[in-house]
């Protein structure tokens, strides 16, 4: 087990994230709306909270809808929350100035799932790698530049490859050169989302084993983003499972795939296909669809596909306790 | 081959192309005269490689002008969506919602003859189209994930469709412009022959086909062979506008 | 062929002509489909599984592909040497295939009812018209058509365990969520009885609660059908689940084959070794993954001999000299390497 940070405060800290996005409709539809008052929302996160320490990797695993892929935007400020408080390195990011704001998204960086759509294919590597520092307002050329080999020698490609365009590189390449720019402005913390999902099998485990060398390095904290349980599980210290929004469980990774609490990680845990035949398990019954985001069931969000469902789930819904060291659950039957 | 004729142009008529000679009139082409004699005794080929930069001119600068009017206001619309975009849509729809030959026309009433109200005209004629063919291949563009990871570096919504916008969907609308060439080239001819566009004794090939047109049984030389090279122009930019596109997309370069 | 031998695939060798070159896509494939056996085709992206699949069921775009020489068997007959109106008969009834995105192999104007309705027409009429119910002709359905083949569109439907499949029969497919069209394109599959269903990744586009349940329910199927699986991934966690017997592809050619428990406890190919352990799992401990060196060959550019060897920490000089052919190693456990 890796050494956690023992600093007090950790490297970000999420508090009650909220993202809503209007349902986007016909004028006609936008207007009736507005006059009777009911706008209709995506509850895309709906109060997230969690925290991330120094040289420790949190992975978020969930399914299509959950939520996820938006948490990581949101976090970073790439779109607006709607409600919620995002700290980092001790300081309120929402609370900031446009200056100093450009001076923290420095220390944030992310890095994205396509290699072939994450590089601007008109332009050259050097751009690439080179522009977080240019838009932050570095100005002195040969420092940029310096930097931008740095980065690149870090992921294993060398500083020759800084004059060629994206199309001359396969594709576990340009994931590192995504990986290169995210690292170019020294960040503290790196949002990674499902950098390896669109990686074939064998350039996955290069790519994983270059993010953890990384991190020992340069003591990064990952926000781990990904549908893939195996990878998540891999990479992470602890882990987070979300549904529909919300957090349903929160623990040391080993926790969450040997013992599971809430009722939708045991049922995810138990899809998860294993690459041995011997594991085949039986599946933990999960009844029916993912419901609309935009119209969340009552109460616990978990409640129209669960075995152990009874009338309290459908009232409200169950906050995140602590009924084992470190690990939280949202849930009125967890498992013991 | 239209490019030479207009850089040499000036240097190699052999005739001065505003002369007027009678006594030469109506001659068909001969060694002395290539392309013959007009009806005022004109040297019809020294009249056409003058009037080759007149109409290479109107069409570059309309499709510059139209090009760079329409990306400006298609990425801006493209790229921001909203009301922006709303007002954008509403305002070319106006602009298209007349056939472009009539709008052309009335444009070019209003300001009146003359090559730079040709010019005028044309360019509000023509930016529409590329405002909507940028705005198509920006909301395209905008759904890449480098134009996120650009979001992520900070940049600017302006300096995002400066850097990235602009060089991923200028591509298409360079070889839609090359093309388009010929087509002003068309339009200003159809401008002139209505005696919109340019004025005696300026040869501009369209011009120079309705002035001919009379003599189209009797001396076919006057306003077939401008209308030929009119041709031939048109034919030769889109061509130009195959290989520009191949050059320009960087996965064609080795 | 035995008796118990569905589909033989011998020294099948297909090109494609591109710009870039000749793209040598399947380099003497050899490979055995049994009757009602799940046999797991797994590969990464590019090694020619799916280009496999589309030639067994005749779906390949004959320009650019090109067949230089082999055979496919199909129940006897070798498919490559009929006519197109007769391999036509074959597709649809003796073969059909479930693709990976179900929106897009649904078409997107005709309701559940009709297409499933066509693929049954298809067995039953025999009438000419490819697997892929995208291209073919609108279906005609008068009242007494609509009400004497409902009941065979719902026996489908419940097969593959649809709930309230009187109402799915009306719907259109983009009213579905993922895994229900994967479950109709299924049913639509097996609505006509096939001996062999080609699944070309399946459940790639789907979350891993709604995958389980479709490799569960085509497990249960191929029992109560009797048809036998060709399910192509490149996912080795759905394989293990899935598949009776498994054949590893690499770079055009099938490199190991034996049945799931063997692979998986003693692979014998180093490609297959390697890959096994560069897999991140929840069942292994997070120790470091070996990486495989280097990267998948270019089909345009493909190193002689072995196509692995230049990545593989085995290889011995025979190896980039010649090709190595699949043999039986142990009872019923093929490998193609020399470095045995």
């Amino acid at each position: 087990m890796k050494e956690l940070g023992l600093e007090n405060r950790a490297t970000l800290s999420v508090n009650g994230l909220v993202k809503h996005f209007p349902v986007r409709r016909t004028f006609l539809e936008d207007i009736s709306s507005l006059i009777r008052k009911n706008t209709k929302v995506v509850h895309a996160v709906d109060g997230v909270s969690f925290e991330l320490g120094r040289n420790e990797t949190l992975g978020l695993v969930g399914e299509s809808g959950c939520g996820k892929t938006t948490l990581a935007r949101t976090v970073l400020l790439l779109t607006r929350p709607t409600a919620g408080r995002i700290t980092f390195e001790g300081k309120d990011i929402m609370a900031l100035k446009d200056a100093d704001l450009k001076k923290v998204r420095n220390k944030m960086q992310i890095v994205f799932q396509d290699p072939f759509s994450s590089l601007d294919p008109r332009m050259r590597t050097k751009d690439i790698v080179t522009e977080p520092l240019v838009a932050s307002g570095a100005k002195d050329k040969n420092t940029i530049m310096k930097m931008a080999g740095e980065a690149l020698e870090a992921v294993g490609l060398k500083s020759e490859h800084l004059d060629r365009f994206p199309h001359e590189f396969s594709g576990g390449q340009r994931q590192r050169i995504g990986i290169a720019r995210a690292l170019v402005t020294k960040p503290r913390l790196i949002v990674l989302d499902e950098p390896t999902s669109s990686l074939d099998a064998s350039i996955q485990a290069q790519v994983l084993g270059l993010l953890r060398n990384l991190q020992d390095e340069f003591e990064l904290s990952y926000l781990f983003i990904s549908h893939n349980v195996n990878v998540v599980y891999y990479m992470s210290d602890r882990i987070a499972v979300m549904y529909m929004g919300k957090i349903v469980e929160t623990a040391d990774a080993d926790d969450i795939v040997n013992k599971p609490m809430h009722l939708y990680t045991a049922a995810l845990m138990s899809a998860v296909p294993k690459p041995n035949p011997k594991l085949r398990r039986e599946l933990v019954e999960i009844k029916g669809e993912v419901p609309s985001p935009i119209n969340p069931p009552s109460g616990c969000r978990y409640h129209p596909r669960c075995p152990r469902a009874t009338g309290e789930c459908a009232l409200e819904e169950p906050v995140l306790v602590e009924p084992g060291r470190n690990h939280f659950v949202a849930c009125y039957h967890p498992i013991a | 081959m239209a490019l030479a004729a207009v850089l040499a142009g000036d240097k190699i008529t052999p005739y001065n192309p505003y002369q007027i000679v009678l006594p030469r009139r109506l001659q068909p082409p001969s060694w002395t005269h290539p392309f013959g004699t007009d009806q005022l005794g004109r040297d019809v080929f020294s009249r056409v490689i003058i009037g080759a930069p007149i109409d290479l001119a109107i069409a570059l600068i309309v499709v510059a002008a139209s090009i760079a009017i329409g990306v400006s206001a298609g990425s801006i619309g493209g790229y921001c969506g909203g009301r922006a975009d709303e007002a954008l849509m509403r305002i070319t729809d106006v602009f298209l919602a007349f056939p472009m030959v009539m709008l052309a026309l009335a444009v070019s009433m209003a300001l009146g003859p003359g090559i730079f109200q040709v010019i005028e005209a044309l360019i509000v004629v023509w930016w529409p189209v590329y405002a909507r063919t940028a705005r198509a291949e920006t909301i395209a563009v905008r759904e890449n994930q480098y134009i996120e990871a650009a979001r992520a570096s900070g940049l600017s919504n302006l300096a995002i469709i400066r850097n990235h916008v602009v060089p991923n969907i200028i591509s298409p609308l360079l070889v839609y412009g090359t093309l388009d060439l010929g087509f002003v080239i068309l339009y200003a001819s159809v401008l002139s022959y209505l005696g919109l566009g340019a004025q005696p004794p300026q040869p501009e090939w369209g011009k120079m086909v309705f002035d001919g047109q009379i003599f189209l049984r009797s001396a076919w030389w006057i306003p077939i062979i401008p209308g030929l090279i009119i041709l031939i122009v048109v034919i030769g930019f889109s061509l130009f506008g195959d290989a520009l596109r191949d050059a320009l997309d960087p996965r064609m370069r080795k | 062929m035995s008796t118990d031998e569905l589909v033989k695939v011998e020294d099948l060798r297909l090109i494609f002509e591109t710009l870039y070159g000749t793209v040598k896509a399947l380099s003497g494939v050899g490979l055995t489909i049994r009757k009602r056996e799940v046999l797991g085709l797994i590969g990464e992206s590019g090694c020619g599984k799916t280009v496999l699949g589309l030639s067994i069921i005749g779906l390949l775009p004959i320009p650019p592909g090109k067949i230089l020489s082999g055979k496919i068997y199909f129940q006897g007959r070798n498919l490559l040497e009929l006519s197109d109106k007769d391999m036509e008969k074959v597709r649809g009834t003796g073969i059909t295939m479930v693709f990976q995105e179900p929106m897009t192999a649904l078409n997107p104007v005709f309701t559940i009812g009709d297409q499933i309705t066509e693929s049954i027409k298809v067995r039953t009429e025999r009438s000419p018209r490819e697997s892929r119910p995208r291209k073919a002709a609108k279906p005609r359905l008068h009242s007494r058509s609509k009400n004497s083949w409902s009941d065979e569109v719902i026996e489908a439907l419940k097969l593959v365990r649809i709930p309230d499949p009187q109402s799915i029969v009306h719907r259109y497919p983009h009213e579905l969520s993922g895994g229900m069209r994967q479950r109709v394109m299924t049913a639509m599959a097996l609505a006509a009885k096939p001996s062999l269903m080609i699944a070309d990744e399946p459940t790639t586009a789907l979350d891993v609660t709604t995958q389980a349940q479709v490799l569960k329910l085509m497990r249960e199927l191929m029992e109560e059908v009797k048809t036998s699986i060709l399910f192509i991934s490149h996912d080795f966690g759905v394989i293990a689940e899935i598949s009776d017997r498994v054949a590893v592809m690499y770079a055009g050619n099938i490199v190991e084959e034996a049945s799931v428990y063997e692979l998986f406890e003693s692979p014998l190919h180093p490609y297959t070794q390697a890959l096994l352990v560069s897999l991140p799992s929840i069942a292994s401990k997070r120790k470091g993954l070996e990486a495989i060196a280097g990267e998948v060959p270019s089909l345009v550019a493909l190193p002689p001999g072995c196509a692995f060897h230049p990545r593989c920490k085995r290889a011995k000089k025979e190896c980039s000299i010649e090709v190595p052919k699949l043999v039986e190693v142990s009872p019923n456990h093929k490998v193609a390497c020399f470095a045995d």
